[in-house]
């Protein structure tokens, strides 16, 4: 067997492999979307009717986790922004060890900071609240971390030059450091949006006393079995459309980080 | 693709922003809306006591409804069970049962915006029918 053939064999292989491996990750997906639109074995589109007709609180738990997610996104890339230029570009003693420490706290489970969360949030009055479900997701870490290793790159010279032109912190974010990181700010606000989309357990723990706040992520069990394949659709639709649509950006920005 | 589910996703927050607000007015508004009636009796001439109905709750001639009701979603889930019952006149305003009614409790006494069938799910307005009228 000659060396092309060898390489077209397990070319054609690799291709096989991978081809089943993402049939098994969207077999659900695509049964859960074809299923939706069969109802009593024909195919039409009353199990969506019946959802937001029949079932008209769906939308109402639909509407909290947009306002959750997009919440979440958007604060937590304004907090992260300035601190991974913080940590990227400003020297001053500690700097290594308090971002090990954002490290650290990267690492650890949901399940490990859930107590001492439910303690603050206890303390702030904020339990059975809105705040409760958004306010701890806003301070991410690995947000930080990926503006950080962004903006480690960005030239010194060009955030001198700006400076010297413009004399203003905020002139050199507009002009010298949003548009070198633009990729990460569009691939951290996929990843925190699709984070914050699926919350459970926060909301679980945190407003146990008030469903009326959950998010869909939590209710989705609840609702009808006639109509729970068009409310999984539904659900996973938001998310599935944000990553066709900047599919480009959050792939360019993995790669160029190697994460 | 891209401009496929571009096009696809207006589309979805149309709709959910449409059913956002109207999902509720289109649940009350669509299904047939039943008033039920009062459970009222009246002793016969044989000194039996017997089941009055008012005459808009019998349907067909022959059949009255019940409401099924069981803990839904988001509203309260009303279904109509159908009962074929004999009746008498007893007066401008009612029937009188004269088959067996045990196994029939509250009836609706009125149904709108659509025909009763059996299984079909109704909205049950507030209000009773009998009450008015008999008293």
């Amino acid at each position: 067997m000659t060396y092309s053939m060898k390489k077209k064999i397990s070319g054609v292989l690799r291709i096989i492999i991978i081809g089943i491996l993402a049939l098994m990750f969207a077999y659900p997906v695509i049964m859960t979307a074809a299923r939706s639109f069969i109802y009593d074995g024909k195919l039409s589109l009353v199990a969506y009717w019946r959802l937001f007709v029949y079932n008209f609180t769906y939308l109402d738990y639909f509407w909290n986790s947009v306002i959750y997610a997009t919440l979440i996104t958007v604060i937590c890339i304004i907090i992260s922004f300035p601190l991974g230029f913080l940590f990227a570009k400003i020297k001053f003693k500690g700097r290594e060890l308090i971002f090990f420490i954002y490290i650290l706290v990267m690492m650890l489970p949901f399940q490990a900071t859930s107590l001492p969360n439910y303690i603050q949030l206890r303390d702030f009055g904020m339990l059975n609240t809105r705040l409760a479900l958004t306010v701890p997701m806003m301070f991410s870490p690995f947000a930080v971390f990926l503006f950080r290793q962004y903006m480690k790159n960005i030239p010194n010279d060009l955030l001198d030059s700006t400076l010297l032109e413009s004399s203003s912190i905020f002139s050199i974010f507009r002009y010298a450091v949003i548009p070198q990181v633009k990729p990460a700010i569009a691939a951290l606000s996929i990843l925190i949006f699709c984070e914050s989309w699926n919350i459970v357990e926060q909301a679980l723990i945190f407003s146990m006393d008030n469903t009326d706040i959950y998010p869909l992520s939590v209710m989705l069990s609840n609702i009808p079995a006639d109509v729970s394949y068009a409310g999984g659709t539904i659900y996973m639709f938001p998310v599935l459309a944000l990553f066709v649509l900047f599919r480009e950006a959050l792939e360019s920005s993995m790669e160029e980080y190697k994460l | 693709m891209k401009k496929a589910v571009a096009v696809i996703t207006v589309l979805f927050w149309a709709v959910i922003i449409f059913f956002t607000f109207m999902g509720e007015t289109i649940f009350y508004e669509w299904c047939p809306q039943v008033t039920m009636a009062s459970s009222v009796y009246t002793r016969l001439e044989d000194g039996t006591e017997a089941k009055l109905i008012p005459k808009t709750g019998l349907f067909e001639g022959k059949y009255v409804y019940i409401v099924n009701r069981m803990p839904g979603f988001s509203a309260e889930i009303c279904t109509l069970e159908r009962h074929e019952v004999t009746v008498e006149e007893h007066d401008e305003f009612f029937y009188v049962i004269t088959s067996d009614a045990s196994g029939i409790s509250r009836i609706i006494g009125l149904c709108e915006n659509g025909e009763p069938e059996d299984g079909v799910r109704v909205n049950v307005k507030d209000g009773d029918v009998s009450m008015g009228v008999y008293w």
